[in-house]
């Protein structure tokens, strides 16, 4: 048998302190990388799947 | 995207599809065993869903698949001193922090069509697919448990995910593994707020 997947942990002390400050910091930040060709691409892809 | 959108068709990984298909081999055994013997059972008891691309030219072969889930990052930011005192005033929703997440379960590229950069095309088409403003759900998360080997972990560094724990030590230590005990597997993450549509 394959290895289990294993659900996501809590974080807990300094892994969630980092993770929390690191989630923020991303959340107030304006450059973000301009994934609109990605997008587009994955609707074709979608579309041509008819798969939703 | 190149080879996925114009030479392949995304479908669910079915029992239908596996029994049509030519043998999926990827270049890990774990991979090859999950997609051949565990994947049908975990979407059946809707705890995975598969889906692969197979090529347009010859649909017995499957190019790649991966499977996933729902799933969240809790973060608990109360130090442990200060967790016993204020816990029991607290209600346990309150204590914690859980950002939404997709797992990716299962990720391989079948081994004809390795090196051609298609796994990258996967998961730029996996984030793609949750930042989509038809995504029907929240998502600000993916997150993998990588085979803790160079070329996994190289492949998810390269895909800009990040280690979930900072060090192996502090991933062990979580899990509560000995240092002797070997780390099969590192949790990474990709932060989706960093990816922008223009509209």
């Amino acid at each position: 048998m394959a290895i289990t997947i294993k659900n996501i942990p809590v974080l807990n002390n300094s892994s969630a302190k980092s993770f929390v400050v690191m989630a923020d910091n991303a959340s107030k930040k304006t450059v973000v990388v301009n994934f609109s060709s990605q997008v587009k691409s994955a609707k074709n892809i979608l579309e041509k799947s008819k798969l939703k | 995207m190149d080879f996925l959108e114009s030479k392949c068709s995304f479908k669910n990984f079915t029992e239908e599809l596996i029994k049509s298909s030519n043998s999926f081999e990827c270049d890990n055994s774990d991979l090859n065993d999950f997609f051949q013997n565990d994947c049908l059972n975990y979407s059946k008891d809707l705890l995975g869903k598969s889906y692969c691309f197979t090529l347009d030219d010859d649909d017995t072969n499957i190019v790649c698949a991966f499977t996933i889930s729902n799933d969240s990052i809790k973060v608990n930011t109360l130090p442990n001193n200060r967790k016993r005192h204020i816990n029991k005033s607290i209600p346990r929703q309150k204590q914690f922090k859980s950002y939404p997440a997709v797992l990716i379960g299962r990720l391989g590229v079948n081994k004809n069509f390795g090196r051609q950069g298609i796994g990258t095309e996967l998961m730029d088409f996996i984030k793609s697919w949750f930042i989509d403003k038809d995504n029907k759900t929240g998502c600000r998360f993916i997150v993998v448990d990588s085979y803790n080997t160079k070329e996994a972990l190289n492949y998810y560094l390269k895909n800009n995910f990040h280690f979930l724990f900072s060090t192996e030590l502090q991933e062990k230590e979580h899990m509560g593994l000995t240092i002797s005990n070997e780390l099969k597997t590192r949790l990474m993450f990709f932060d989706l707020i960093n990816l922008g549509i223009e509209n």
